[in-house]
C-alpha cells in the first residue's frame, strides 16, 4: 500500500522521472558514441587497429568501478550518473554494431560495386539496413545495462533528492522494506516497458525478418 | 570502312591466386548483341572469368577491353548476375529492382514497374525475398540488372539449382529480354543443353586452369545443333574423363 501512497502523492512519479531522465541521457550518449565508433571500427581498418585494444582494455573494468573517479572528477550530479550509465551501455552497443558491420555478406557489397553505386548509396541501401538488426540488439542490451548502472550510481547519493535508487537507500536507512520493494518493482516495470518499446522499433525498422 | 571495336575483347587473360592457376591465356571476342555461352566442367574457373570481366578481380596477365577501353574496375555498363543469394533480404522486390537504377542515378518508377512486369514479378512488388521461391529470386536479380540497362549482362550459372520447369520458364524470360533489348549476354554454365538452346555462340573450356577448347557459331544453324551438341559433349567428356550423357 506504500506504492499506492507514493503514487498518489506524486513522489513515485518524480523519482521515476528523475531516474528515467538519467538513463535517457546516459543511454543517448552511449548509443551515439557506440554506434559511431562501431561503424568506424567496422569500416576503417585504421580505426579498428587503434580502438580495438582501447575498447578491450576498458571494457572488462566494471562501470561501477568508475564511480569513485566519476564523483571526484564530475561531482555528484547528472554528469557523474550519466557517465556511469554511459560506460555501462556504450560497449554492448559498440560491439554489436561492429559485429554487424563485420557480418555483412561480402556479396551484397559486391552487388553494390557491380552496379557502380557510390558510397552514399551503398551506405543507405546496403550497410545501414544490413547492420540495423545488430544495432537494435545492441541498443536493447545497452538499455538493460543502463538500468543496472543507474541504481548503483544513485546509491551514492543525488543532489535533487529524487531517483528510484536514491529512494531505496533512504528507505533502507528508515528500515522501510515496503518502500524498497516499490522501488524494485518500479525499475522492473520501467525496464520492461523500455524493452517493449525497443522490440516495437525492431518490428518497425526490421520488417523483413 | 571503320570497324567498331567489339563489345568485349579479351586477350591472353591469365589469373592466378598464389600458386593456383585458374585461367591460362584466354582469348575471347564478343560482338554486340551476341549471346555467348561459355561451357566448362564444374570448378573450372568460369566464375573467376566473369568476376574478371565485371572488374571485381584484376588479371594476373593479359587484358580485358570493353568497346576498346581497358577495364579498370566494375562499372554499370557490365552488370554481373551472381549465381545466387544476392537479392537484398532487407528490401522488397520493388526496392531491390529499383536499386539497379538508383546506383546509376535517378530512379524511374515506370521503368522499374516495367521490369517487374516483364520478369514476371507482378503482384510481388511488396514481398520480402524470404517469402520468394528460388526461381522468383533469380527473377528479381534479373529485373534489377535489366533496369540498369547494361551494355553487357554477365550471368553466372543462371539456371542452376532450379527445377526443370522453373529453369525452362526463366530461360524463356531471358530469351525474350535478350531479343527485345539487344543486350549482349555472356553466360557461363556447366549445362550443355542450356548453352545450346540459348546461345548464338558457344565456347567450350577446359578444366582448371581454364583454357579455350572449342568455339561453335550457332547463328542460323538450327539444323546443326545436334552435330554441335555431339562435338561439345565429346570435348567436355575428354575434359572430365567421364561419359556425361
Amino acid at each position: 500500500m506504500e506504492g499506492v501512497r507514493l503514487l498518489r502523492s506524486g513522489d513515485l512519479v518524480r523519482h521515476a522521472a528523475a531516474s528515467l531522465g538519467r538513463v535517457l541521457v546516459g543511454l543517448g550518449a552511449g548509443s551515439l558514441v557506440g554506434i559511431l565508433l562501431g561503424y568506424l571500427m567496422g569500416t576503417r581498418p585504421w580505426a579498428r587497429d587503434i580502438l580495438e585494444p582501447v575498447v578491450e582494455l576498458v571494457r572488462p573494468v566494471p562501470p561501477l568501478a568508475w564511480i569513485p573517479l566519476a564523483i571526484l572528477w564530475l561531482g555528484i550530479g547528472l554528469a557523474d550518473q550519466a557517465f556511469i550509465i554511459f560506460l555501462g551501455c556504450v560497449f554492448p552497443i559498440l560491439l554489436n554494431t561492429y559485429e554487424g558491420v563485420r557480418a555483412i555478406e561480402p556479396r551484397y557489397l559486391e552487388v553494390s560495386r557491380v552496379f557502380g553505386a557510390d558510397d552514399s548509396t551503398t551506405w543507405r541501401r546496403v550497410v545501414v539496413p544490413a547492420t540495423l538488426p545488430h544495432v537494435l540488439t545492441g541498443l536493447r542490451v545497452g538499455a538493460g545495462v543502463a538500468w543496472m548502472c543507474l541504481v548503483a550510481a544513485e546509491l551514492q547519493g543525488v543532489r535533487t533528492g529524487y531517483g528510484l535508487g536514491y529512494m531505496m537507500v533512504v528507505a533502507q536507512d528508515l528500515a522501510r522494506a515496503d518502500r524498497i520493494m516499490v522501488g524494485m518493482v518500479s525499475i522492473g516495470v520501467l525496464g520492461y516497458l523500455m524493452n517493449r518499446g525497443m522490440r516495437g522499433l525492431e518490428g518497425r525498422f526490421v520488417p523483413w525478418r | 570502312m571503320a570497324v567498331d571495336p567489339p563489345v568485349l575483347a579479351v586477350k591472353g587473360l591469365t589469373k592466378s591466386f598464389g600458386d593456383l592457376d585458374v585461367i591460362d591465356g584466354l582469348d575471347l571476342t564478343v560482338r554486340q548483341g551476341e549471346l555467348m555461352a561459355i561451357v566448362g566442367p564444374s570448378g573450372c574457373g568460369k566464375t573467376t572469368l566473369l568476376r574478371l570481366l565485371a572488374g571485381l578481380e584484376t588479371p594476373t596477365a593479359g587484358s580485358v577491353k570493353v568497346r576498346g577501353e581497358p577495364v579498370t574496375g566494375s562499372g554499370p555498363d557490365r552488370v554481373l548476375i551472381f549465381q545466387e543469394g544476392t537479392v537484398f533480404p532487407w528490401a522488397t522486390v520493388e526496392e531491390n529492382v529499383s536499386f539497379g537504377m538508383e546506383a546509376r542515378g535517378d530512379v524511374d518508377p515506370e521503368r522499374v514497374a516495367e521490369a517487374v512486369r516483364t520478369c514476371g514479378l507482378d503482384g510481388f512488388q511488396d514481398n520480402y525475398p524470404r517469402t520468394l521461391s528460388g526461381g522468383m529470386e533469380r527473377r528479381v536479380a534479373l529485373a534489377r540488372a535489366m533496369v540498369a540497362e547494361p551494355d553487357m549482362l554477365l550471368m553466372d550459372e543462371p539456371f542452376s539449382s532450379l527445377d526443370a520447369q522453373t529453369s525452362r520458364i526463366l530461360q524463356n524470360t531471358l530469351m525474350r529480354l535478350w531479343k527485345e533489348t539487344g543486350t549482349t549476354v555472356v553466360l557461363v554454365t556447366h549445362d550443355v543443353e542450356v548453352a545450346l538452346r540459348l546461345a548464338s555462340r558457344v565456347m567450350v573450356v577446359s578444366s582448371r586452369p581454364l583454357r579455350e577448347r572449342d568455339v561453335h557459331d550457332l547463328t542460323g544453324k538450327d539444323g546443326e545443333r545436334e552435330v554441335v551438341r555431339r562435338k561439345v559433349l565429346k570435348v567436355l567428356e575428354a575434359e572430365v574423363g567421364e561419359r556425361l550423357y
